[in-house]
């Protein structure tokens, strides 16, 4: 095919495509930003040599693990509490998400001007990190497990109310033009067309809010907003090493169990 | 003047989609209670916009349309617009159906805009009047034994046929239906045709349908309205249609 080209000619095609001036500023100022973050907080090689055997020291005192069978009852009893907040926070959450994605959805919204407002709230919602919440609920309804299952209510709520959108503005507008050109109304042609036709994408989104539940509950703790995570920060505030290993072995072992589980009930539900 | 009441009439109503694209122009247009008509014309004649202009689904560019007695229009709010709808069964080229639901819960819709609709979403919560009067629906179209298979597992023949249910079930005064047989074959074509029009026939339900079809629109409609190019190309009873008429519809 190429027999009449010289093979040298690709010598005429650059190896680098050309950079305007501006591309070449911008590339410069990012490498710099790079370089100056790194310097500034990242780990040197002396202090990552100095550290290594503090971890080593570390990793020690926590092996082996605690196994006496009160503090286990204790953190059993805590993990049921971690799974009832991301249970009850997902379930409260996605209850709330079907009508705000309704409000928030175009082409769904019985609401004309308005979607935009419940959209720019679950936004908000979404963009905040949990652990900000967490602080705001401890702070206004006390410390415990209340305050964090609120937080996975608001939580889910910015993941299940912009996914539960999407999948309404997806779904197949024939039927929804068939049942209203009969005379359906909104809320009916809501739930007769547009919520059979993304149940699928409902229940993925559902299971991954529930994974994602279980993860922010285990942590949630740290700030004092109930769960396993308050008896982790105990035990590393008062250096009880071993109790942490046996609680972040719990945490692993909880948090894998749940990925398995939506896993297979996605399947099924696929 | 009139014996018959008017179910329809349509004056010098015309219809585009943007700056000079006229789909439609000057039609006038009287459908009486119980007729039939058939509405024919080659594709992109305009027959599926003009439908849709009889139950207001787009605003008209001119003209007027009046559907059982009121100008679609002139009509400010939706609840006005669902009163004339729910008396009216709309069966979709396309046919619109649910495509998770079962043919029961699709049929079942067609209850959806009558009081305390909201029951007929599903037929898992319908009245047992409805659920019974969508099973009799299916019956009609013989598709019983279909009722709870869902409508992404049914042919294009069957799942037309559930269309037409769920337009029948609601037991309208006037049914408009978007080439119902366009999807199928020339057997089950036929097939459907006459269950469809026999069934209105039956119950008194003036129908309206589109076609491509020469054939069905002479042998099932009392009279043929011909579209070209967006103007009423001849309307006349079917006995008064040759073969030839027909044939000038469709060249250009
Ligand atoms: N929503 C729309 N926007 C723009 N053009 C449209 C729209 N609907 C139909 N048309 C145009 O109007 C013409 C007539 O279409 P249609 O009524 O569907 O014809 P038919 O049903 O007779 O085949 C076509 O040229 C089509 O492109
Ligand atoms: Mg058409």
């Amino acid at each position: 095919m190429s027999s009449k080209t010289d093979p040298r000619s690709d010598t005429r095609i650059p190896r680098l495509s050309s950079l305007s001036a501006l591309e070449f500023t911008v590339l410069i100022i990012v490498g710099a930003v790079v370089i100056v973050s790194i310097n500034d907080v990242s780990p040197s090689p002396q202090r990552f040599v100095e550290g290594l055997p503090r971890m080593f020291k570390l990793v020690e005192r926590m092996v082996p693990p605690n196994t006496d069978p009160q503090f286990l009852w204790r953190i059993f009893l805590r993990l049921v509490e971690t799974f009832q907040i991301a249970i009850a926070g997902t379930a409260i959450g996605i209850a709330l998400s079907i009508p705000i994605a309704w409000m928030s959805a175009r082409g769904v919204t019985p609401l004309a001007a308005g979607a935009f407002v419940f959209k720019s709230f679950v936004s908000f919602f979404r963009t905040v990190p949990d652990l900000v919440w967490a602080l705001i609920f401890v702070a206004s309804v006390g410390l415990g497990a209340v305050a964090g299952t609120m937080t996975i209510i608001v939580d889910t709520i910015g993941f299940c109310g912009r996914f539960f959108a999407e999948a309404m503005e997806d779904a197949d507008k024939e039927p929804q033009e068939a049942l209203d050109a009969i005379g359906a109304g909104r809320f009916t042609v809501l739930c007769g067309a547009v919520i059979p036709d993304a149940m699928p994408s409902f229940i993925n989104t559902g299971l991954f809010a529930l994974e994602k539940a279980v993860r922010s509950s285990v942590v949630l703790g740290l700030v004092g907003a109930g769960g396993i995570g308050q008896e982790l920060k105990v035990a590393f505030d008062l250096f009880q090493y071993q109790n942490a290993s046996a609680i972040i072995l719990a945490i692993f072992v909880i948090v894998l169990l749940m990925e398995h589980l939506t896993d297979r009930l996605r399947i099924r539900f696929s | 003047m009139l014996q018959k009441s008017n179910l329809i009439r349509c004056e010098n109503l015309a219809k585009s989609f943007g700056p000079d694209t006229a789909v439609l122009r000057g039609i006038n247009l009287d459908i009486f209670e119980g007729e039939c008509v058939a509405l024919i014309g080659s594709n992109g004649a305009g027959k599926s916009t003009l439908l849709k202009s009889l139950i207001g689904l787009h605003p008209l560019t001119e003209g007027s349309v009046v559907t059982l007695g009121e100008e679609f229009n002139a009509l400010p709010t939706g609840k006005q617009r669902q009163k004339i709808r729910r008396q009216i069964g709309f069966v979709f080229q396309n046919h619109g159906l649910v495509k998770r639901l079962t043919a029961l819960s699709n049929v079942v819709h067609g209850m959806l805009g009558m009081t305390r609709g909201w029951r007929a979403v599903h037929q898992a919560i319908a009245p047992s009047e409805w659920r019974e009067a969508g099973l009799s629906a299916l019956n009609a179209v013989r598709l019983r034994d279909k009722a709870a298979t869902r409508a992404d597992q049914l042919s294009g023949g069957q799942s037309q046929r559930v269309a037409i249910a769920r337009a029948l079930v609601r037991n309208p005064r006037l049914i408009i239906a978007d080439e119902p047989a366009a999807s199928l074959d020339p057997v089950a074509g036929h097939e459907v045709m006459k269950q469809f029009s026999n069934l209105t026939k039956d119950n008194g339900i003036t129908l309206v349908f589109t076609s491509h079809d020469m054939d069905h629109a002479a042998r099932y409609a009392d009279r043929i309205v011909a579209l070209k190019a967006g103007k009423i190309y001849f309307d006349r009873p079917s006995h008064k249609v040759s073969k030839r008429d027909l044939q000038n519809v469709f060249q250009d």
